[in-house]
Protein backbone atom coordinates (compact mmCIF):
# COMPACT_ATOMS: atom_id res chain seq x y z
CA UNK A 1 0.00 0.00 0.00
CA UNK A 2 1.30 3.49 -0.81
CA UNK A 3 2.22 5.83 2.05
CA UNK A 4 -0.62 8.03 3.33
CA UNK A 5 -1.07 10.70 0.62
CA UNK A 6 -1.82 13.36 3.23
CA UNK A 7 -0.79 16.29 1.06
CA UNK A 8 -2.95 15.16 -1.82
CA UNK A 9 -6.24 14.34 -0.12
CA UNK A 10 -7.54 17.91 -0.43
CA UNK A 11 -6.74 17.94 -4.15
CA UNK A 12 -8.39 14.54 -4.45
CA UNK A 13 -11.55 15.80 -2.73
CA UNK A 14 -11.56 18.79 -5.06
CA UNK A 15 -11.12 16.57 -8.12
CA UNK A 16 -7.99 18.53 -8.99
CA UNK A 17 -5.68 15.58 -9.58
CA UNK A 18 -4.86 14.06 -12.95
CA UNK A 19 -6.47 10.70 -13.59
CA UNK A 20 -3.38 8.61 -12.82
CA UNK A 21 -2.81 10.15 -9.38
CA UNK A 22 -6.51 9.98 -8.65
CA UNK A 23 -6.59 6.27 -9.42
CA UNK A 24 -3.64 5.66 -7.06
CA UNK A 25 -5.48 7.40 -4.21
CA UNK A 26 -8.67 5.51 -5.03
CA UNK A 27 -6.74 2.29 -4.53
CA UNK A 28 -5.24 3.56 -1.27
CA UNK A 29 -8.61 4.62 0.12
CA UNK A 30 -10.02 1.17 -0.43
CA UNK A 31 -7.57 -0.13 2.20
CA UNK A 32 -7.08 2.85 4.50
CA UNK A 33 -9.96 3.75 6.78
CA UNK A 34 -8.16 6.77 8.24
CA UNK A 35 -7.62 8.42 4.85
CA UNK A 36 -11.13 7.47 3.73
CA UNK A 37 -12.57 9.19 6.80
CA UNK A 38 -10.44 12.26 6.09
CA UNK A 39 -11.72 12.39 2.51
CA UNK A 40 -15.32 12.04 3.72
CA UNK A 41 -14.81 15.06 5.97
CA UNK A 42 -13.29 17.05 3.13
CA UNK A 43 -16.10 16.02 0.81
CA UNK A 44 -18.57 17.68 3.15
CA UNK A 45 -16.62 20.92 2.77
CA UNK A 46 -16.56 20.55 -1.02
CA UNK A 47 -20.31 19.86 -1.01
CA UNK A 48 -20.82 23.16 0.82
CA UNK A 49 -18.78 25.21 -1.66
CA UNK A 50 -21.69 25.98 -4.03
CA UNK A 51 -23.25 27.80 -1.08
CA UNK A 52 -20.42 30.34 -1.24
CA UNK A 53 -21.89 31.79 -4.43
CA UNK A 54 -24.78 34.29 -4.21
CA UNK A 55 -27.92 32.53 -5.37
CA UNK A 56 -29.07 33.15 -8.92
CA UNK A 57 -32.64 32.50 -10.02
CA UNK A 58 -32.92 29.94 -12.85
CA UNK A 59 -35.11 30.81 -15.85
CA UNK A 60 -38.74 30.06 -14.98
CA UNK A 61 -39.35 27.67 -17.92
CA UNK A 62 -36.48 25.40 -16.85
CA UNK A 63 -38.68 23.64 -14.30
CA UNK A 64 -41.26 22.72 -16.93
CA UNK A 65 -38.51 21.58 -19.26
CA UNK A 66 -37.04 19.24 -16.66
CA UNK A 67 -40.44 17.77 -15.84
CA UNK A 68 -41.39 17.41 -19.50
CA UNK A 69 -38.21 15.47 -20.20
CA UNK A 70 -38.71 13.24 -17.17
CA UNK A 71 -42.31 12.64 -18.17
CA UNK A 72 -41.23 11.75 -21.68
CA UNK A 73 -38.76 9.23 -20.29
CA UNK A 74 -41.51 7.70 -18.20
CA UNK A 75 -44.07 7.46 -20.99
CA UNK A 76 -45.28 3.92 -21.57
CA UNK A 77 -43.55 2.14 -24.41
CA UNK A 78 -45.78 1.22 -27.31
CA UNK A 79 -45.43 -2.04 -29.16
CA UNK A 80 -44.27 -1.67 -32.74
CA UNK A 81 -46.84 -2.63 -35.29
CA UNK A 82 -46.71 -3.68 -38.89
CA UNK A 83 -49.74 -1.89 -40.19
CA UNK A 84 -49.35 1.42 -41.91
CA UNK A 85 -51.23 4.42 -40.75
CA UNK A 86 -52.54 6.82 -43.31
CA UNK A 87 -52.86 10.57 -42.96
CA UNK A 88 -54.55 11.90 -46.06
CA UNK A 89 -52.22 11.37 -48.99
CA UNK A 90 -49.19 10.69 -46.77
CA UNK A 91 -48.31 7.49 -45.06
CA UNK A 92 -45.98 6.92 -42.18
CA UNK A 93 -44.59 3.84 -40.54
CA UNK A 94 -46.03 3.27 -37.11
CA UNK A 95 -42.60 3.08 -35.57
CA UNK A 96 -42.30 6.85 -35.93
CA UNK A 97 -42.86 8.83 -32.77
CA UNK A 98 -46.17 10.37 -33.66
CA UNK A 99 -47.64 7.30 -35.24
CA UNK A 100 -46.75 5.27 -32.18
CA UNK A 101 -48.37 7.75 -29.85
CA UNK A 102 -51.46 8.43 -31.90
CA UNK A 103 -52.05 4.83 -32.81
CA UNK A 104 -51.83 3.88 -29.18
CA UNK A 105 -54.55 6.37 -28.45
CA UNK A 106 -56.58 5.30 -31.46
CA UNK A 107 -56.50 1.76 -30.20
CA UNK A 108 -57.75 2.93 -26.83
CA UNK A 109 -60.58 4.75 -28.58
CA UNK A 110 -61.55 1.70 -30.56
CA UNK A 111 -61.22 -0.64 -27.65
CA UNK A 112 -58.75 -2.89 -29.44
CA UNK A 113 -56.53 -4.68 -26.98
CA UNK A 114 -53.56 -5.72 -29.04
CA UNK A 115 -51.19 -3.21 -27.48
CA UNK A 116 -49.50 -3.26 -24.13
CA UNK A 117 -51.79 -2.18 -21.31
CA UNK A 118 -51.50 1.45 -20.39
CA UNK A 119 -49.97 2.20 -17.06
CA UNK A 120 -52.49 3.65 -14.66
CA UNK A 121 -50.25 6.44 -13.46
CA UNK A 122 -51.72 9.87 -13.65
CA UNK A 123 -49.12 11.16 -16.04
CA UNK A 124 -49.80 8.34 -18.45
CA UNK A 125 -53.53 8.98 -18.20
CA UNK A 126 -53.00 12.61 -19.06
CA UNK A 127 -50.85 11.60 -22.02
CA UNK A 128 -53.50 9.12 -23.13
CA UNK A 129 -56.17 11.81 -23.14
CA UNK A 130 -53.86 14.06 -25.08
CA UNK A 131 -53.12 11.36 -27.63
CA UNK A 132 -56.81 10.53 -27.91
CA UNK A 133 -57.54 14.13 -28.82
CA UNK A 134 -54.72 14.03 -31.33
CA UNK A 135 -55.98 10.80 -32.82
CA UNK A 136 -59.42 12.26 -33.26
CA UNK A 137 -58.01 15.31 -35.00
CA UNK A 138 -55.68 13.27 -37.18
CA UNK A 139 -58.38 10.73 -37.90
CA UNK A 140 -60.09 13.28 -40.08
CA UNK A 141 -57.38 12.68 -42.66
CA UNK A 142 -55.76 15.29 -44.82
CA UNK A 143 -52.22 16.01 -45.85
CA UNK A 144 -49.20 16.27 -43.61
CA UNK A 145 -45.58 17.35 -43.73
CA UNK A 146 -42.83 16.87 -41.18
CA UNK A 147 -40.47 19.57 -39.90
CA UNK A 148 -37.26 18.55 -38.12
CA UNK A 149 -35.68 20.80 -35.48
CA UNK A 150 -32.28 22.31 -36.16
CA UNK A 151 -29.36 23.37 -33.98
CA UNK A 152 -30.45 23.48 -30.33
CA UNK A 153 -33.80 22.05 -31.41
CA UNK A 154 -32.29 18.90 -32.86
CA UNK A 155 -34.52 16.13 -31.55
CA UNK A 156 -37.65 18.27 -31.69
CA UNK A 157 -40.05 18.17 -34.59
CA UNK A 158 -43.46 19.12 -35.86
CA UNK A 159 -46.05 17.54 -38.11
CA UNK A 160 -47.98 20.12 -40.13
CA UNK A 161 -51.47 18.86 -40.91
CA UNK A 162 -53.99 20.31 -43.36
CA UNK A 163 -57.26 18.47 -42.57
CA UNK A 164 -59.12 16.94 -45.46
CA UNK A 165 -62.49 18.07 -44.21
CA UNK A 166 -63.35 21.06 -42.06
CA UNK A 167 -61.27 22.76 -39.41
CA UNK A 168 -58.13 24.84 -39.43
CA UNK A 169 -54.70 23.42 -40.18
CA UNK A 170 -52.59 22.55 -37.17
CA UNK A 171 -49.14 21.41 -36.16
CA UNK A 172 -48.36 18.64 -33.70
CA UNK A 173 -45.02 19.48 -32.11
CA UNK A 174 -42.96 17.08 -30.09
CA UNK A 175 -40.30 17.74 -27.45
CA UNK A 176 -40.30 21.49 -27.77
CA UNK A 177 -37.73 23.21 -25.59
CA UNK A 178 -38.84 25.59 -22.89
CA UNK A 179 -38.10 29.23 -23.65
CA UNK A 180 -36.70 32.15 -21.72
CA UNK A 181 -39.08 34.62 -20.13
CA UNK A 182 -40.65 36.95 -22.72
CA UNK A 183 -40.11 34.55 -25.61
CA UNK A 184 -42.64 32.47 -27.49
CA UNK A 185 -42.77 30.28 -30.55
CA UNK A 186 -44.27 31.54 -33.81
CA UNK A 187 -45.45 29.36 -36.69
CA UNK A 188 -45.08 31.02 -40.09
CA UNK A 189 -46.61 30.19 -43.44
CA UNK A 190 -44.46 31.34 -46.32
CA UNK A 191 -45.65 32.02 -49.86
CA UNK A 192 -43.59 31.39 -53.02
CA UNK A 193 -42.97 35.14 -53.26
CA UNK A 194 -41.42 35.14 -49.75
CA UNK A 195 -44.36 36.61 -47.89
CA UNK A 196 -44.19 35.47 -44.24
CA UNK A 197 -47.56 35.21 -42.53
CA UNK A 198 -47.73 34.74 -38.79
CA UNK A 199 -50.02 31.71 -38.33
CA UNK A 200 -49.75 31.22 -34.56
CA UNK A 201 -47.94 32.46 -31.46
CA UNK A 202 -47.73 30.01 -28.60
CA UNK A 203 -45.76 28.96 -25.54
CA UNK A 204 -44.63 25.38 -24.93
CA UNK A 205 -46.83 23.63 -22.39
CA UNK A 206 -44.13 21.23 -21.22
CA UNK A 207 -45.85 18.16 -22.63
CA UNK A 208 -44.13 15.79 -24.99
CA UNK A 209 -46.69 16.46 -27.72
CA UNK A 210 -48.40 19.78 -28.25
CA UNK A 211 -51.08 20.58 -30.81
CA UNK A 212 -51.11 24.13 -32.15
CA UNK A 213 -53.87 25.36 -34.43
CA UNK A 214 -52.95 27.77 -37.19
CA UNK A 215 -54.90 30.95 -37.79
CA UNK A 216 -54.50 30.82 -41.56
CA UNK A 217 -55.14 28.27 -44.29
CA UNK A 218 -52.13 26.60 -45.86
CA UNK A 219 -53.58 27.34 -49.28
CA UNK A 220 -51.30 29.64 -51.25
CA UNK A 221 -48.23 28.83 -49.15
CA UNK A 222 -45.43 26.44 -50.01
CA UNK A 223 -43.43 26.44 -46.75
CA UNK A 224 -44.03 26.37 -43.02
CA UNK A 225 -41.46 27.43 -40.41
CA UNK A 226 -41.06 27.82 -36.67
CA UNK A 227 -39.11 30.62 -34.98
CA UNK A 228 -38.64 32.01 -31.48
CA UNK A 229 -39.94 35.56 -31.19
CA UNK A 230 -40.40 38.23 -28.56
CA UNK A 231 -43.13 40.22 -30.31
CA UNK A 232 -46.63 38.95 -31.00
CA UNK A 233 -46.96 40.77 -34.29
CA UNK A 234 -44.89 42.27 -37.04
CA UNK A 235 -42.26 40.70 -39.24
CA UNK A 236 -40.01 37.80 -38.30
CA UNK A 237 -37.02 38.54 -36.08
CA UNK A 238 -35.99 35.11 -34.79
CA UNK A 239 -33.91 32.51 -36.59
CA UNK A 240 -35.70 29.56 -38.20
CA UNK A 241 -35.45 26.52 -35.95
CA UNK A 242 -37.48 24.12 -38.08
CA UNK A 243 -39.17 24.32 -41.46
CA UNK A 244 -40.68 22.20 -44.17
CA UNK A 245 -41.96 22.52 -47.69
CA UNK A 246 -45.71 22.07 -47.80
CA UNK A 247 -47.99 21.49 -50.76
CA UNK A 248 -47.57 24.01 -53.54
CA UNK A 249 -50.59 26.24 -54.18
CA UNK A 250 -53.47 24.41 -55.82
CA UNK B 1 -52.99 25.42 13.41
CA UNK B 2 -50.87 22.44 12.41
CA UNK B 3 -48.06 23.00 9.97
CA UNK B 4 -48.08 20.96 6.75
CA UNK B 5 -45.56 18.12 6.81
CA UNK B 6 -42.65 18.89 4.54
CA UNK B 7 -41.14 15.74 3.08
CA UNK B 8 -37.44 15.26 3.70
CA UNK B 9 -34.99 14.81 0.86
CA UNK B 10 -34.86 11.12 1.78
CA UNK B 11 -38.66 10.93 1.39
CA UNK B 12 -38.39 12.59 -1.99
CA UNK B 13 -35.68 10.19 -3.13
CA UNK B 14 -37.88 7.25 -2.15
CA UNK B 15 -40.72 8.78 -4.16
CA UNK B 16 -38.33 9.36 -7.04
CA UNK B 17 -37.56 5.66 -7.08
CA UNK B 18 -41.30 5.08 -7.43
CA UNK B 19 -41.15 7.35 -10.51
CA UNK B 20 -43.26 10.09 -8.93
CA UNK B 21 -42.83 13.26 -10.93
CA UNK B 22 -44.04 15.38 -8.02
CA UNK B 23 -40.94 14.32 -6.12
CA UNK B 24 -38.70 15.48 -8.93
CA UNK B 25 -40.58 18.78 -8.98
CA UNK B 26 -40.10 19.15 -5.23
CA UNK B 27 -36.38 18.40 -5.51
CA UNK B 28 -36.13 20.99 -8.25
CA UNK B 29 -37.99 23.55 -6.15
CA UNK B 30 -35.71 22.82 -3.21
CA UNK B 31 -32.30 22.65 -4.90
CA UNK B 32 -32.79 23.98 -8.42
CA UNK B 33 -31.67 27.49 -7.55
CA UNK B 34 -28.42 26.27 -6.06
CA UNK B 35 -27.87 23.91 -8.99
CA UNK B 36 -28.36 26.72 -11.48
CA UNK B 37 -26.19 29.06 -9.40
CA UNK B 38 -23.36 26.54 -9.41
CA UNK B 39 -23.61 25.77 -13.12
CA UNK B 40 -23.77 29.46 -13.99
CA UNK B 41 -20.82 30.25 -11.73
CA UNK B 42 -18.72 27.64 -13.50
CA UNK B 43 -19.86 28.21 -17.07
CA UNK B 44 -20.74 31.89 -17.06
CA UNK B 45 -23.43 31.36 -19.70
CA UNK B 46 -27.14 31.14 -18.88
CA UNK B 47 -28.02 28.78 -21.71
CA UNK B 48 -25.21 26.37 -20.93
CA UNK B 49 -26.08 26.50 -17.24
CA UNK B 50 -29.70 25.77 -18.04
CA UNK B 51 -28.74 22.77 -20.16
CA UNK B 52 -26.47 21.39 -17.45
CA UNK B 53 -29.14 21.69 -14.75
CA UNK B 54 -31.70 20.07 -17.03
CA UNK B 55 -29.35 17.20 -17.83
CA UNK B 56 -28.34 16.81 -14.18
CA UNK B 57 -31.93 16.48 -12.99
CA UNK B 58 -32.70 14.01 -15.75
CA UNK B 59 -29.58 12.06 -14.78
CA UNK B 60 -30.89 12.04 -11.21
CA UNK B 61 -34.32 10.89 -12.43
CA UNK B 62 -32.75 8.05 -14.36
CA UNK B 63 -30.02 7.22 -11.86
CA UNK B 64 -31.79 7.57 -8.54
CA UNK B 65 -30.86 3.98 -7.70
CA UNK B 66 -27.21 5.02 -7.73
CA UNK B 67 -27.64 7.39 -4.79
CA UNK B 68 -26.16 6.15 -1.50
CA UNK B 69 -27.25 8.08 1.56
CA UNK B 70 -24.19 6.93 3.52
CA UNK B 71 -21.97 8.79 1.06
CA UNK B 72 -23.58 12.17 1.55
CA UNK B 73 -26.67 14.30 1.35
CA UNK B 74 -29.11 14.42 -1.55
CA UNK B 75 -28.16 18.04 -2.07
CA UNK B 76 -24.48 17.12 -2.21
CA UNK B 77 -25.25 14.34 -4.67
CA UNK B 78 -27.21 16.64 -6.94
CA UNK B 79 -24.56 19.34 -6.76
CA UNK B 80 -21.80 16.85 -7.56
CA UNK B 81 -23.70 15.85 -10.72
CA UNK B 82 -24.08 19.50 -11.70
CA UNK B 83 -20.44 20.19 -10.85
CA UNK B 84 -19.05 17.28 -12.84
CA UNK B 85 -21.17 18.06 -15.87
CA UNK B 86 -20.27 21.74 -15.74
CA UNK B 87 -16.56 21.05 -15.42
CA UNK B 88 -16.69 18.48 -18.23
CA UNK B 89 -18.32 21.07 -20.45
CA UNK B 90 -15.84 23.71 -19.39
CA UNK B 91 -12.83 21.50 -20.09
CA UNK B 92 -14.10 20.80 -23.59
CA UNK B 93 -13.88 24.48 -24.37
CA UNK B 94 -10.65 25.69 -25.85
CA UNK B 95 -10.44 28.92 -23.88
CA UNK B 96 -11.68 29.70 -20.44
CA UNK B 97 -11.52 32.73 -18.21
CA UNK B 98 -12.83 32.31 -14.70
CA UNK B 99 -15.99 34.32 -14.25
CA UNK B 100 -15.74 37.02 -11.58
CA UNK B 101 -17.55 36.43 -8.35
CA UNK B 102 -20.96 38.01 -8.56
CA UNK B 103 -22.32 40.48 -6.10
CA UNK B 104 -25.96 39.49 -6.49
CA UNK B 105 -27.87 39.63 -3.28
CA UNK B 106 -29.28 36.44 -1.93
CA UNK B 107 -33.04 36.32 -2.02
CA UNK B 108 -35.24 34.07 0.00
CA UNK B 109 -38.36 32.91 -1.78
CA UNK B 110 -41.70 33.20 -0.09
CA UNK B 111 -42.08 29.46 0.27
CA UNK B 112 -38.80 29.00 2.09
CA UNK B 113 -39.14 26.33 4.69
CA UNK B 114 -37.35 26.19 8.02
CA UNK B 115 -34.85 23.84 6.40
CA UNK B 116 -34.29 26.38 3.65
CA UNK B 117 -33.82 29.14 6.19
CA UNK B 118 -31.21 27.01 7.94
CA UNK B 119 -29.57 26.40 4.60
CA UNK B 120 -29.44 30.13 3.95
CA UNK B 121 -27.57 30.59 7.22
CA UNK B 122 -25.11 27.89 6.17
CA UNK B 123 -24.73 29.53 2.76
CA UNK B 124 -23.92 32.88 4.32
CA UNK B 125 -21.43 31.24 6.69
CA UNK B 126 -19.64 29.43 3.89
CA UNK B 127 -19.47 32.59 1.83
CA UNK B 128 -17.99 34.52 4.73
CA UNK B 129 -15.50 31.77 5.44
CA UNK B 130 -14.32 31.73 1.84
CA UNK B 131 -14.07 35.52 1.75
CA UNK B 132 -11.97 35.53 4.89
CA UNK B 133 -9.33 33.22 3.45
CA UNK B 134 -6.06 34.80 2.35
CA UNK B 135 -6.38 35.65 -1.37
CA UNK B 136 -3.91 32.99 -2.51
CA UNK B 137 -5.76 30.19 -0.68
CA UNK B 138 -9.10 31.43 -1.86
CA UNK B 139 -7.93 31.67 -5.45
CA UNK B 140 -6.52 28.14 -5.32
CA UNK B 141 -9.83 26.74 -4.11
CA UNK B 142 -11.85 28.75 -6.64
CA UNK B 143 -9.66 27.77 -9.55
CA UNK B 144 -9.95 24.10 -8.66
CA UNK B 145 -13.65 23.98 -7.85
CA UNK B 146 -15.19 26.60 -10.10
CA UNK B 147 -12.55 26.52 -12.82
CA UNK B 148 -11.84 22.80 -13.04
CA UNK B 149 -8.07 23.27 -13.01
CA UNK B 150 -5.73 20.49 -11.97
CA UNK B 151 -2.93 21.15 -9.50
CA UNK B 152 -0.32 21.35 -12.27
CA UNK B 153 -2.43 23.81 -14.26
CA UNK B 154 -2.91 25.96 -11.17
CA UNK B 155 0.83 25.97 -10.46
CA UNK B 156 1.44 27.05 -14.01
CA UNK B 157 -1.28 29.69 -13.93
CA UNK B 158 -0.17 31.21 -10.64
CA UNK B 159 3.56 30.76 -11.29
CA UNK B 160 4.23 28.83 -8.09
CA UNK B 161 5.66 25.37 -7.36
CA UNK B 162 3.31 22.41 -7.16
CA UNK B 163 4.02 22.04 -3.45
CA UNK B 164 2.78 25.58 -2.87
CA UNK B 165 -0.50 24.78 -4.58
CA UNK B 166 -0.90 21.69 -2.42
CA UNK B 167 -0.13 23.66 0.74
CA UNK B 168 -2.55 26.45 -0.09
CA UNK B 169 -5.28 23.99 -0.91
CA UNK B 170 -4.68 22.00 2.24
CA UNK B 171 -4.68 24.97 4.62
CA UNK B 172 -7.58 26.70 2.86
CA UNK B 173 -9.84 23.66 2.90
CA UNK B 174 -9.01 22.89 6.52
CA UNK B 175 -10.01 26.42 7.49
CA UNK B 176 -13.30 26.05 5.62
CA UNK B 177 -13.85 22.74 7.34
CA UNK B 178 -13.41 24.31 10.76
CA UNK B 179 -15.76 27.15 9.80
CA UNK B 180 -18.35 24.63 8.63
CA UNK B 181 -18.01 22.59 11.84
CA UNK B 182 -18.32 25.71 13.98
CA UNK B 183 -21.37 26.81 12.02
CA UNK B 184 -23.01 23.43 12.55
CA UNK B 185 -22.20 23.54 16.26
CA UNK B 186 -23.64 27.03 16.51
CA UNK B 187 -26.79 25.88 14.76
CA UNK B 188 -27.10 22.94 17.18
CA UNK B 189 -26.73 25.20 20.21
CA UNK B 190 -29.41 27.58 18.92
CA UNK B 191 -31.69 24.60 18.36
CA UNK B 192 -31.28 23.57 22.01
CA UNK B 193 -32.26 26.99 23.34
Amino acid sequence: MMAHPSMDLELYAMDALPEEERAAIDAHLADCAACAAEVAGLAAVVDALPAAVPLREPPAPLRARVLASARALSAPAWEPHRRRWIVGGSSMRRRSWLAAAVLGAAVVVLGVADLRAIDAERAAAADRDRYRALAERLGDGGRSWYMAGMDRWTGSGGLVVAPRTSGPPFVVFRDLRALASGEHYTVWLISPDERWVRASNFSPDGAQLQLVELQASTSGFDRCALTVERRNEGSREGAVIMQSRIAPPQ
Amino acid sequence: MTQPIVPSDADLMAALERRELDALAALYDRHGRLAYTLAYRILGEPEAAEDVVHDAYIAAWKGVAGYRSERGSVRGWLMSIVHHRSIDLLRRKTAFRPAPLEEAAERASEDDTAAQAEQNVTNAGMRRALEQLPPAQRKTIELAYFGGYTHAEMADLMGVPLGTVKGRMRIGLQKLRRALDEGSALMSRSDVR
